[in-house]
């Protein structure tokens, strides 16, 4: 008995230790921050969301395409510099976004590596054509789950080094 | 000096006194910049000179049977984009956000846009320096206790 509450006790502990040291490790980071694509080959801004749950990019000019009996999609981002990057991968899905008023539109999702700050991860990622937006990513908590704490009064406060 | 900042979830149970509305579940949004209230029968009025507006608010998430009449000042008319970058004039409101331990006054737009899932979104111009979001967490300020 004595024993069992002892085994509790450190349990509770490691328990408290673990969610404290947890918290600490966070980076609280801004409501747009750069993020880097295709092994740190091309930067653009994102707006980092919690009210999203997935990602999201704006692409230009997306082409779908079939190779070697696979959906492909080809399009472009720019950084909103003027800079543009062109991207080839295969479709895994599609999503339906409901529209007010309009047809639903159906998004090809893509798997993208995606570097925020020192956190990379592969992740699902929604094309959208936005046009004009003035961010060409959106971050949802998916990606920014137990790495980041996200503070609505700042922007650009990092920088994406992510090592590959 | 820095101030003491709140750490919340993505989503809490807040209080708007002044409105009647005592729980009321918000999605904390870093993504919008205004906060909204999805209001039903918005209706603008004058009352001693004054510009007002009720409206009617489910408070509880599906259901529509309770119902909570809400009347504000009037402080603003705004062209407002929805995520699917829809613009919308809707009338802005001044109201009291309460938390636990704390309280502000926060600018509220009203929209009665059928597609929220939340009764509320709390958007960056009324966290500014007040509250951290991590979004792995939900309820950090506690749970709806009656």
């Amino acid at each position: 008995m004595k024993n069992q509450t002892a085994r509790l006790i450190i349990v509770c502990l490691f328990g408290l230790y673990c969610s404290v040291s947890g918290a600490a490790e966070k980076k609280t980071i801004g409501w747009v921050e750069p993020i880097s694509i295709d092994g740190g080959k091309f930067t653009f801004l994102a707006k980092i969301d919690t009210g999203a749950d997935g990602l999201s990019i704006n692409a230009q000019d997306v082409r779908q395409f079939e190779k070697n009996g696979q959906n492909w999609v080809s399009f472009i981002i720019t950084n909103g510099k003027g800079r543009e990057h062109l991207i080839m991968k295969p479709i895994i899905s599609y999503v339906r976004v409901k529209r007010k008023e309009m047809k639903s539109e159906r998004r090809p999702v893509i798997m993208m590596d995606v570097c925020l700050d020192q956190h990379h991860s592969e992740e699902k990622v929604n094309l959208v054509n936005r046009g004009n937006y003035k961010y060409q990513g959106l971050i949802g908590r998916r990606f920014l789950e137990g790495h980041f704490l996200v503070d609505s009064e700042i922007t650009n406060t990092t920088k994406p080094k992510c090592k590959f | 000096m820095t101030k003491k900042m709140i750490t919340v979830g993505w989503r809490e149970w807040v209080s708007l006194p002044e409105l009647g509305l005592t729980h009321i579940k918000a999605k904390i949004d870093t993504g919008a910049k205004t906060s909204c209230l999805h209001a039903f029968e918005v209706d603008a009025y004058t009352e001693n000179g004054v510009d007002m507006v009720r409206f009617i608010m489910h408070p509880v998430q599906k259901n529509t049977e309770i119902i909570q009449e809400c009347k504000a000042r009037i402080i603003d008319q705004r062209e407002v984009s929805d995520s699917g970058g829809h613009k919308e004039l809707r009338y802005v409101i001044m109201t009291e956000l309460k938390l636990p331990d704390t309280s502000w006054d926060i600018e509220v737009t009203l929209t009665n846009r059928d597609t929220m899932a939340f009764r509320m979104l709390l958007g960056r111009a009324a966290m500014e320096g007040r509250m951290l979001v991590d979004p792995k967490a939900s309820f950090l300020l506690g749970t709806k206790t009656e």
